[in-house]
Protein backbone atom coordinates (compact mmCIF):
# COMPACT_ATOMS: atom_id res chain seq x y z
CA UNK A 1 0.00 0.00 0.00
CA UNK A 2 1.48 3.13 -1.05
CA UNK A 3 1.65 5.67 1.86
CA UNK A 4 -0.16 9.23 1.55
CA UNK A 5 2.49 11.50 -0.01
CA UNK A 6 2.84 15.10 -0.58
CA UNK A 7 4.88 14.84 -3.76
CA UNK A 8 8.18 14.79 -1.66
CA UNK A 9 10.76 12.16 -2.03
CA UNK A 10 13.89 12.02 1.16
CA UNK A 11 15.94 14.57 0.29
CA UNK A 12 13.47 16.64 -1.54
CA UNK A 13 12.07 20.21 0.16
CA UNK A 14 9.25 22.34 -0.78
CA UNK A 15 6.40 25.49 0.19
CA UNK A 16 3.44 25.56 -1.48
CA UNK A 17 1.95 28.18 1.08
CA UNK A 18 1.45 31.01 -1.25
CA UNK A 19 3.91 34.54 -0.55
CA UNK A 20 2.37 37.70 -2.02
CA UNK A 21 3.54 41.09 -3.27
CA UNK A 22 0.84 44.00 -3.05
CA UNK A 23 1.20 47.51 -3.36
CA UNK A 24 4.99 48.04 -3.56
CA UNK A 25 7.74 48.44 -6.03
CA UNK A 26 10.45 47.24 -3.41
CA UNK A 27 12.11 43.38 -3.23
CA UNK A 28 10.36 41.49 -1.23
CA UNK A 29 11.50 38.01 0.20
CA UNK A 30 8.85 35.37 -0.78
CA UNK A 31 9.06 31.37 -0.07
CA UNK A 32 11.92 29.72 1.47
CA UNK A 33 12.90 26.60 2.18
CA UNK A 34 15.45 24.86 4.87
CA UNK A 35 17.52 22.14 3.93
CA UNK A 36 19.43 21.02 6.90
CA UNK A 37 22.85 20.68 7.31
CA UNK A 38 24.70 17.62 5.31
CA UNK A 39 21.28 16.78 3.71
CA UNK A 40 23.38 17.02 0.44
CA UNK A 41 27.11 16.33 -0.40
CA UNK A 42 29.35 15.91 -2.98
CA UNK A 43 28.43 14.58 -6.28
CA UNK A 44 24.61 15.62 -5.26
CA UNK A 45 22.57 16.90 -8.22
CA UNK A 46 19.73 19.35 -7.61
CA UNK A 47 16.54 20.87 -9.09
CA UNK A 48 14.59 23.94 -7.66
CA UNK A 49 11.82 24.82 -9.44
CA UNK A 50 9.20 27.85 -8.95
CA UNK A 51 5.77 29.14 -10.48
CA UNK A 52 4.54 32.60 -9.87
CA UNK A 53 1.20 34.26 -10.67
CA UNK A 54 0.98 37.76 -11.61
CA UNK A 55 -2.08 39.65 -11.93
CA UNK A 56 -1.56 42.91 -13.67
CA UNK A 57 0.31 43.94 -16.76
CA UNK A 58 1.49 47.50 -15.51
CA UNK A 59 4.74 47.00 -15.50
CA UNK A 60 8.23 43.96 -15.43
CA UNK A 61 8.58 41.74 -12.83
CA UNK A 62 12.13 40.26 -11.28
CA UNK A 63 12.47 37.39 -9.12
CA UNK A 64 15.96 36.30 -8.13
CA UNK A 65 16.78 32.59 -6.07
CA UNK A 66 19.23 32.89 -3.25
CA UNK A 67 20.98 30.24 -0.93
CA UNK A 68 21.86 31.31 2.19
CA UNK A 69 23.03 30.58 5.70
CA UNK A 70 20.60 32.54 7.46
CA UNK A 71 16.67 32.33 7.66
CA UNK A 72 15.65 35.63 5.02
CA UNK A 73 12.50 36.03 7.41
CA UNK A 74 14.69 38.06 9.97
CA UNK A 75 18.11 38.77 7.72
CA UNK A 76 16.62 39.67 4.19
CA UNK A 77 19.52 39.44 2.25
CA UNK A 78 22.65 39.60 4.13
CA UNK A 79 24.63 37.01 3.37
CA UNK A 80 22.86 35.78 0.70
CA UNK A 81 24.37 34.00 -2.70
CA UNK A 82 22.32 34.61 -5.74
CA UNK A 83 21.68 31.87 -7.75
CA UNK A 84 19.46 33.29 -10.78
CA UNK A 85 17.86 36.71 -11.72
CA UNK A 86 15.28 36.71 -14.19
CA UNK A 87 13.02 40.13 -15.41
CA UNK A 88 9.98 38.97 -17.22
CA UNK A 89 8.20 40.86 -19.63
CA UNK A 90 5.14 43.46 -18.10
CA UNK A 91 2.58 40.75 -19.89
CA UNK A 92 3.81 37.76 -18.01
CA UNK A 93 0.98 36.35 -15.54
CA UNK A 94 1.97 32.76 -15.96
CA UNK A 95 5.75 32.74 -14.50
CA UNK A 96 7.40 28.98 -14.20
CA UNK A 97 11.31 29.18 -13.44
CA UNK A 98 11.73 26.24 -15.54
CA UNK A 99 14.35 24.53 -13.15
CA UNK A 100 17.80 25.52 -12.19
CA UNK A 101 20.65 22.63 -11.39
CA UNK A 102 22.60 22.89 -8.87
CA UNK A 103 25.76 19.98 -9.21
CA UNK A 104 27.43 19.90 -5.69
CA UNK A 105 31.02 19.69 -6.38
CA UNK A 106 32.21 20.87 -3.40
CA UNK A 107 29.81 20.67 -0.18
CA UNK A 108 32.01 22.45 2.63
CA UNK A 109 31.30 25.72 0.25
CA UNK A 110 33.94 25.01 -2.58
CA UNK A 111 31.53 24.95 -5.56
CA UNK A 112 28.19 24.63 -6.66
CA UNK A 113 25.94 25.35 -9.57
CA UNK A 114 25.90 25.62 -13.05
CA UNK A 115 25.38 29.34 -14.03
CA UNK A 116 25.16 32.61 -12.26
CA UNK A 117 23.60 35.48 -14.34
CA UNK A 118 20.56 36.78 -15.90
CA UNK A 119 18.50 34.05 -18.08
CA UNK A 120 17.92 34.41 -21.61
CA UNK A 121 16.30 33.10 -24.52
CA UNK A 122 17.18 29.42 -26.32
CA UNK A 123 17.34 29.67 -29.60
CA UNK A 124 16.02 26.18 -30.04
CA UNK A 125 13.43 26.16 -27.74
CA UNK A 126 13.01 29.88 -26.99
CA UNK A 127 12.03 29.00 -23.44
CA UNK A 128 13.86 31.63 -20.96
CA UNK A 129 15.53 28.41 -18.84
CA UNK A 130 19.30 27.44 -17.66
CA UNK A 131 19.48 25.41 -21.05
CA UNK A 132 21.37 28.62 -22.03
CA UNK A 133 25.27 29.45 -22.13
CA UNK A 134 25.66 33.04 -20.35
CA UNK A 135 28.12 33.17 -17.31
CA UNK A 136 29.63 30.11 -15.56
CA UNK A 137 29.92 30.20 -12.01
CA UNK A 138 30.91 28.09 -9.04
CA UNK A 139 28.49 29.04 -5.67
CA UNK A 140 29.96 28.97 -2.52
CA UNK A 141 27.71 27.25 -0.76
CA UNK A 142 28.15 25.40 2.51
CA UNK A 143 25.73 22.83 2.51
CA UNK A 144 27.65 20.96 5.67
CA UNK A 145 25.80 24.20 7.56
CA UNK A 146 21.98 24.93 7.06
CA UNK A 147 21.15 26.51 4.06
CA UNK A 148 17.56 28.34 3.19
CA UNK A 149 16.55 28.28 -0.63
CA UNK A 150 14.68 31.02 -0.98
CA UNK A 151 13.16 33.60 -3.75
CA UNK A 152 12.92 37.31 -3.59
CA UNK A 153 10.59 39.58 -6.36
CA UNK A 154 10.22 42.86 -7.20
CA UNK A 155 7.14 44.59 -9.27
CA UNK A 156 8.17 47.25 -11.24
CA UNK A 157 4.75 49.18 -10.43
CA UNK A 158 2.13 48.77 -7.54
CA UNK A 159 -1.13 48.62 -9.96
CA UNK A 160 0.77 45.03 -10.29
CA UNK A 161 0.23 41.90 -7.27
CA UNK A 162 1.98 39.16 -7.30
CA UNK A 163 1.87 35.36 -5.82
CA UNK A 164 4.34 32.70 -5.09
CA UNK A 165 2.62 29.56 -5.85
CA UNK A 166 5.74 26.76 -5.05
CA UNK A 167 9.07 26.60 -4.49
CA UNK A 168 10.73 22.99 -4.80
CA UNK A 169 13.90 21.88 -4.45
CA UNK A 170 14.94 17.94 -5.13
CA UNK A 171 17.37 16.09 -5.67
CA UNK A 172 17.95 13.13 -8.36
CA UNK B 1 4.24 1.66 -9.13
CA UNK B 2 6.93 2.80 -7.05
CA UNK B 3 10.66 3.25 -8.94
CA UNK B 4 13.56 4.16 -6.38
CA UNK B 5 16.06 6.96 -8.37
CA UNK B 6 19.10 7.74 -6.45
CA UNK B 7 17.30 7.72 -3.51
CA UNK B 8 14.26 9.10 -4.38
CA UNK B 9 10.70 7.85 -4.55
CA UNK B 10 9.13 8.16 -8.15
CA UNK B 11 6.18 7.09 -8.48
CA UNK B 12 4.92 6.44 -12.39
CA UNK B 13 1.71 5.02 -13.54
CA UNK B 14 -0.20 4.57 -17.02
CA UNK B 15 -2.93 2.37 -18.22
CA UNK B 16 -2.78 -0.39 -20.76
CA UNK B 17 -4.33 1.73 -23.71
CA UNK B 18 -0.41 2.68 -24.38
CA UNK B 19 0.05 1.89 -28.25
CA UNK B 20 -2.91 2.02 -29.37
CA UNK B 21 -3.91 3.93 -32.61
CA UNK B 22 -7.11 6.07 -33.18
CA UNK B 23 -8.39 8.05 -36.34
CA UNK B 24 -10.21 10.61 -33.63
CA UNK B 25 -12.55 12.01 -36.52
CA UNK B 26 -14.19 12.69 -32.99
CA UNK B 27 -12.92 13.85 -29.79
CA UNK B 28 -11.09 10.26 -28.29
CA UNK B 29 -9.92 9.12 -25.39
CA UNK B 30 -5.93 8.26 -26.07
CA UNK B 31 -5.29 6.82 -22.56
CA UNK B 32 -5.17 7.90 -19.61
CA UNK B 33 -3.07 7.48 -15.81
CA UNK B 34 -4.97 6.88 -12.47
CA UNK B 35 -4.60 9.07 -9.40
CA UNK B 36 -4.96 6.24 -6.92
CA UNK B 37 -7.54 7.32 -4.18
CA UNK B 38 -6.11 8.57 -0.96
CA UNK B 39 -2.46 8.64 -2.62
CA UNK B 40 -1.74 12.73 -2.12
CA UNK B 41 -2.33 15.54 0.30
CA UNK B 42 -2.79 19.11 -0.20
CA UNK B 43 0.54 20.68 -1.44
CA UNK B 44 1.56 17.86 -3.38
CA UNK B 45 3.30 19.24 -6.97
CA UNK B 46 3.18 16.41 -9.85
CA UNK B 47 3.15 16.28 -13.11
CA UNK B 48 1.47 14.64 -16.02
CA UNK B 49 3.05 14.18 -19.15
CA UNK B 50 2.22 12.43 -22.23
CA UNK B 51 3.75 11.69 -25.99
CA UNK B 52 2.12 10.94 -29.13
CA UNK B 53 3.17 9.95 -32.50
CA UNK B 54 1.07 11.07 -35.23
CA UNK B 55 0.56 8.84 -38.69
CA UNK B 56 2.09 11.36 -41.46
CA UNK B 57 1.46 15.36 -42.37
CA UNK B 58 -1.83 15.36 -43.51
CA UNK B 59 -3.49 16.66 -40.14
CA UNK B 60 -3.56 18.71 -37.74
CA UNK B 61 -4.92 18.00 -34.11
CA UNK B 62 -6.25 19.33 -30.90
CA UNK B 63 -4.81 17.40 -27.85
CA UNK B 64 -6.15 17.91 -24.71
CA UNK B 65 -5.68 17.19 -20.90
CA UNK B 66 -8.80 16.50 -18.87
CA UNK B 67 -9.33 14.81 -15.13
CA UNK B 68 -12.47 12.94 -14.14
CA UNK B 69 -13.40 10.23 -11.97
CA UNK B 70 -13.47 8.36 -14.88
CA UNK B 71 -11.84 8.14 -18.57
CA UNK B 72 -15.10 9.60 -19.85
CA UNK B 73 -15.03 13.20 -21.23
CA UNK B 74 -18.29 14.16 -20.18
CA UNK B 75 -18.64 15.87 -16.57
CA UNK B 76 -14.86 16.03 -16.92
CA UNK B 77 -12.53 18.63 -16.04
CA UNK B 78 -10.27 20.58 -19.02
CA UNK B 79 -6.23 20.84 -17.67
CA UNK B 80 -5.13 22.02 -20.61
CA UNK B 81 -4.68 21.93 -24.91
CA UNK B 82 -2.49 21.78 -27.65
CA UNK B 83 -3.28 22.59 -31.12
CA UNK B 84 -0.92 20.51 -33.08
CA UNK B 85 0.34 21.32 -36.74
CA UNK B 86 0.34 18.73 -39.46
CA UNK B 87 3.92 18.96 -39.12
CA UNK B 88 3.77 17.84 -35.22
CA UNK B 89 5.03 14.11 -35.68
CA UNK B 90 5.26 13.94 -31.91
CA UNK B 91 2.77 15.93 -30.36
CA UNK B 92 2.55 16.49 -26.24
CA UNK B 93 0.93 17.48 -23.34
CA UNK B 94 3.39 18.30 -20.41
CA UNK B 95 1.96 19.90 -17.05
CA UNK B 96 2.49 20.68 -13.64
CA UNK B 97 -0.08 21.34 -11.09
CA UNK B 98 0.12 22.25 -7.09
CA UNK B 99 -2.86 21.02 -4.99
CA UNK B 100 -3.69 23.82 -2.59
CA UNK B 101 -6.04 21.28 -1.01
CA UNK B 102 -8.21 18.47 -1.69
CA UNK B 103 -10.10 20.10 -4.13
CA UNK B 104 -7.99 22.76 -5.55
CA UNK B 105 -4.98 22.98 -7.53
CA UNK B 106 -3.07 25.65 -9.56
CA UNK B 107 -1.33 25.50 -12.77
CA UNK B 108 -1.56 26.87 -16.86
CA UNK B 109 -5.03 28.16 -17.27
CA UNK B 110 -6.25 25.21 -19.38
CA UNK B 111 -7.53 27.04 -22.73
CA UNK B 112 -3.73 28.09 -23.87
CA UNK B 113 -2.75 25.82 -26.31
CA UNK B 114 1.17 24.85 -25.97
CA UNK B 115 2.96 21.61 -25.05
CA UNK B 116 4.53 22.51 -21.88
CA UNK B 117 4.43 25.09 -19.80
CA UNK B 118 8.06 25.39 -18.88
CA UNK B 119 8.61 29.35 -18.78
CA UNK B 120 7.07 32.00 -19.05
CA UNK B 121 4.15 33.10 -21.69
CA UNK B 122 3.04 36.75 -22.41
CA UNK B 123 -1.01 35.97 -22.41
CA UNK B 124 -1.06 33.05 -20.63
CA UNK B 125 -2.32 33.08 -16.67
CA UNK B 126 -2.08 30.56 -13.68
CA UNK B 127 -5.46 29.16 -13.46
CA UNK B 128 -7.17 27.75 -10.48
CA UNK B 129 -8.69 24.08 -11.06
CA UNK B 130 -11.31 23.02 -8.85
CA UNK B 131 -12.42 19.13 -8.82
CA UNK B 132 -14.63 17.91 -5.60
CA UNK B 133 -12.64 15.76 -3.65
CA UNK B 134 -10.40 14.73 -6.18
CA UNK B 135 -7.14 13.70 -3.91
CA UNK B 136 -9.62 11.75 -1.59
CA UNK B 137 -11.49 9.72 -4.28
CA UNK B 138 -8.86 9.67 -6.72
CA UNK B 139 -9.75 9.36 -10.41
CA UNK B 140 -8.21 9.69 -14.12
CA UNK B 141 -6.01 11.71 -15.51
CA UNK B 142 -6.60 11.47 -19.91
CA UNK B 143 -5.52 12.63 -22.98
CA UNK B 144 -7.99 13.08 -25.98
CA UNK B 145 -7.48 14.00 -29.60
CA UNK B 146 -9.34 15.54 -32.18
CA UNK B 147 -8.88 15.64 -35.69
CA UNK B 148 -9.13 18.89 -37.77
CA UNK B 149 -8.64 17.16 -41.25
CA UNK B 150 -6.99 14.36 -43.52
CA UNK B 151 -6.13 11.07 -42.81
CA UNK B 152 -3.46 10.81 -40.04
CA UNK B 153 -3.85 8.55 -37.13
CA UNK B 154 -2.45 9.03 -33.47
CA UNK B 155 -0.74 6.49 -31.68
CA UNK B 156 -0.03 7.12 -27.83
CA UNK B 157 3.43 6.06 -26.68
CA UNK B 158 3.08 6.79 -23.06
CA UNK B 159 1.41 8.58 -20.02
CA UNK B 160 2.25 9.28 -16.81
CA UNK B 161 1.94 10.93 -13.18
CA UNK B 162 5.20 11.74 -11.06
CA UNK B 163 5.49 13.37 -7.90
Amino acid sequence: MNPKITGVGPNTFYNTTSVGISGTSGVVILQKVLIPAGTYTNGDLLIAQALFEKIGSAGTFTYRLWASPNDPTGSGLTGAIQILVRATSSGNLYIDMGGRHLYIKNASGGGSGIELGTEASDPLTGLFSEMRSSVASNLAINWNADVWIFASGQLASTADRLNHLYLKIWEY
Amino acid sequence: MIRKANGQNLRITANAQVGSTFACASETILGSVTLPPDFLSSGAIITVRNSCTKSSTSSPFTYKLYFNTTANITGALQLGTFSAGVGDFSPNIYRRFVFTNTTTARGLASTFSTSNDVGDVVGATVATFTFTNWLVGGGVFFVTGFRGSGTDTLQLINISLEV
